[in-house]
């Protein structure tokens, strides 16, 4: 896989606040990638750089190859679809996904294959004489998909795209939506604010806070390995100890030496656990901490509980899988033992 | 059932009242153009000779077709250029001056902003007639249309303003294939405004149509020739005049209301 799009050193202002700052990523051909971020990283602005609504301040986008950083947003091979689809409100369904073709001089039979060829791709082929106000959002969406993709862009772009659904349509889109990546063969390049919905769908996921990249990796890296408290912090659940290195190990204030991996350099640290990496005893048995459950709660198959430790200003969350023996007598109150493996713990420096 | 509500009552009470004070004194003046007598002080019986005597009158049917070509071309105007001055402000950011020079034609007095029109085709040695009348009627009007496209401007989703470039359109495809489109019925309803506006206007037409016969309006005929009172005819005239505007007014109404559907 080569690079298909480039984004060297982009940097967009506004007024005195630097949406992105001095960005640089590949995005490879055929790639699922997510830009994931809170509100306000700037990912939706890097997005609309990358579309031709706004230009950069500095740094280039190139895509397969050639310069594209001042060509207008009609003359790029790449398409956005909208957070709020932004169908043409006057047109049906077929008028909105023929819209793009016309725009490149189709018509006639050939235009019209094209655009039964799209409906039938996101399975909206019975509701090609609806506008868009007859249709849900679900629908609404497919629409706006086969319109975008219709043009078979180089990169299609998405903005929020699962964000106005709820729940269950969600789940069922993201199926949908990395179906017709793999079928399409085109680049997909998502924003969204949702950590689940970009571990589920991208092959690798660009971190964003306040306009920098903070992490760029692919799901599990990000997930098993944080680089810093934002990124442990924005994806997931995890529990942070504050402490130090010190004589080759990590110390907690009152707590003592805990599992944590080895090499890194002295000077204060935290540590950081996910949820499904502590264990859960009743007894000692050469655990890290003790501390006392203050509640657990069930989630459909795993128990998640909450044990206070002393010394810890919050309490320790850990995830128990399904058959663990404690799961079903967990009781508040209780005392219990947590441990971890040094290898599953990560030492965040900042 | 539910209780009579005595608040609910009053309401209605004062609702009714409302509409008899507003609509009694048109009511009067629509059955007396059926009156068969000239004088407006009694019933003799059902008549349509003012509107045959109306239709034979040259002098009513030329100042009505004035007023026809008058509405017809300054809405035309109007609409065009009000139209994109709406976009234009909606564009930009908020500027309550700008806002306020463009809403002041519809609050300035008729009387002075016909003056301040007069006094600025003399200065600009403008010959006075018809065309005199459309331009001035163009000014006023196109705060009129501003105002009413603006209001449909406000609900309409930008984004597909975008959608419509990046899927390969132009800016001048785009406004002809999506923004107009969409906010056509404000477009309409704004222009039959300004038509009606238009075509019942009198002290700014009164002043900058100049000397000449040939440019009176319709109000300007009626006016002309209620110094003899209030004869039959003119009953008729305005009768005629209540159901075109009535028709117009709902005519509007409804294009609004699809429009927010």
């Amino acid at each position: 896989m080569s690079a298909l799009l480039q984004i060297d050193a982009v940097t967009k202002r506004f007024g005195p606040v630097t949406a992105v700052d001095r960005i640089s990523l590949e995005v490879k051909d055929g790639e699922f990638f997510a830009i994931l971020g809170p509100s306000g990283c700037g990912k939706t602005t890097l997005l609309r750089v990358i579309a031709g609504f706004e230009a950069p301040d500095e740094g280039r986008v190139r895509l397969a190859g050639s310069d594209i950083t001042d060509l207008k947003a009609n003359r790029r091979p790449v398409n956005l679809m909208f957070q709020s689809y932004a169908l043409f409100p006057h047109m049906t369904s077929f008028g909105n996904v023929a819209y793009g073709l016309e725009m490149e001089g189709l018509q006639g039979a050939e235009l019209k294959k094209r655009v039964e060829q799209a409906l039938a791709m996101v399975r909206m082929s019975d509701f090609a004489s609806r506008k868009p106000s007859q249709l849900s959002g679900g629908q609404r969406q497919r629409i706006a998909l086969a319109r975008a993709l219709v043009k078979r862009p180089k990169a299609l772009l998405l903005d929020e795209p699962l964000g106005a659904l709820d729940r269950k349509l969600r789940e069922q889109m993201q199926i949908e939506l990395k179906r017709l990546q793999q079928d399409t063969g085109i680049a997909f390049v998502v924003v969204t604010h949702d950590q689940e919905e970009a571990l589920t769908l991208a092959d690798r996921i660009a971190l964003l806070d306040r306009g920098k990249i903070v992490q760029l990796a692919t799901p599990r890296e990000l997930y098993d390995k944080p680089v810093n408290r934002f990124a442990a912090d924005f994806i997931g659940l995890m529990n942070f100890i504050d402490g130090s290195i010190a004589h080759s190990g990590f110390e907690a204030p009152g707590l003592g030496r805990l599992p944590a991996p080895n090499g890194v350099a002295n000077g204060p640290a935290a540590l950081a656990i996910r949820p499904e990496r502590v264990r859960v005893t009743e007894n000692a048995d050469g655990a890290a901490i003790q501390g006392q459950v203050e509640g657990a709660a069930f989630l459909g198959q795993d128990v998640i509980a909450h044990v206070a430790v002393p010394n810890l200003p919050r309490p320790m969350v850990a995830r128990l899988a399904a058959g663990h023996p404690l799961s079903a007598k967990l009781a508040r109150g209780q005392q219990v033992w947590l441990n971890w493996q040094a290898d599953q713990a990560v030492i965040l420096k900042d | 059932m539910i209780a009579r509500d005595p608040i609910r009552l009053w309401l209605n009470t004062h609702l009714g009242l409302v509409y008899v004070f507003l609509y009694v004194p048109i009511l009067v003046l629509i059955v007396l153009s059926f009156n068969k007598s000239g004088l407006p002080t009694a019933w003799t019986g059902f008549s349509t000779e003012w509107y045959g005597k109306l239709l034979a009158n040259p002098k009513i049917l030329s100042a009505a077709g004035n007023s026809l070509i008058v509405a017809v071309v300054s809405t035309i105007i109007s609409t065009a250029i009000g139209t994109l001055l709406a976009m234009g402000l909606e564009e930009g950011g908020p500027n309550p001056w700008l806002d306020a020079l463009v809403a002041a034609p519809m609050i300035i007095p008729d009387i002075v902003l016909a003056i301040a029109l007069l006094s600025f085709y003399t200065l600009v040695n403008m010959s006075l007639g018809l065309h005199s009348i459309v331009l001035s009627h163009a000014v006023f009007n196109i705060a009129f249309v501003c105002m009413v496209v603006r209001t449909r401007l406000k609900n309409f989703d930008k984004s597909i303003v975008e959608a419509s470039i990046d899927l390969g359109a132009s800016e001048v495809t785009t406004f002809r294939r999506v923004t107009l489109p969409v906010i056509a019925p404000g477009v309409v309803a704004a222009a039959l405004l300004s038509f009606t506006l238009s075509i019942d206007e009198f002290i700014i037409a009164y002043f900058t149509a100049g000397a000449g016969q040939g440019s009176t309006t319709f109000p300007m005929q009626i006016y002309a020739m209620i110094r003899f009172g209030v004869t039959p005819e003119i009953n008729a005239i305005a009768t005629i005049v209540i159901g075109f505007s009535f028709f117009l007014v709902l005519l509007s109404q409804r294009l609004n209301r699809e429009a927010v559907a």
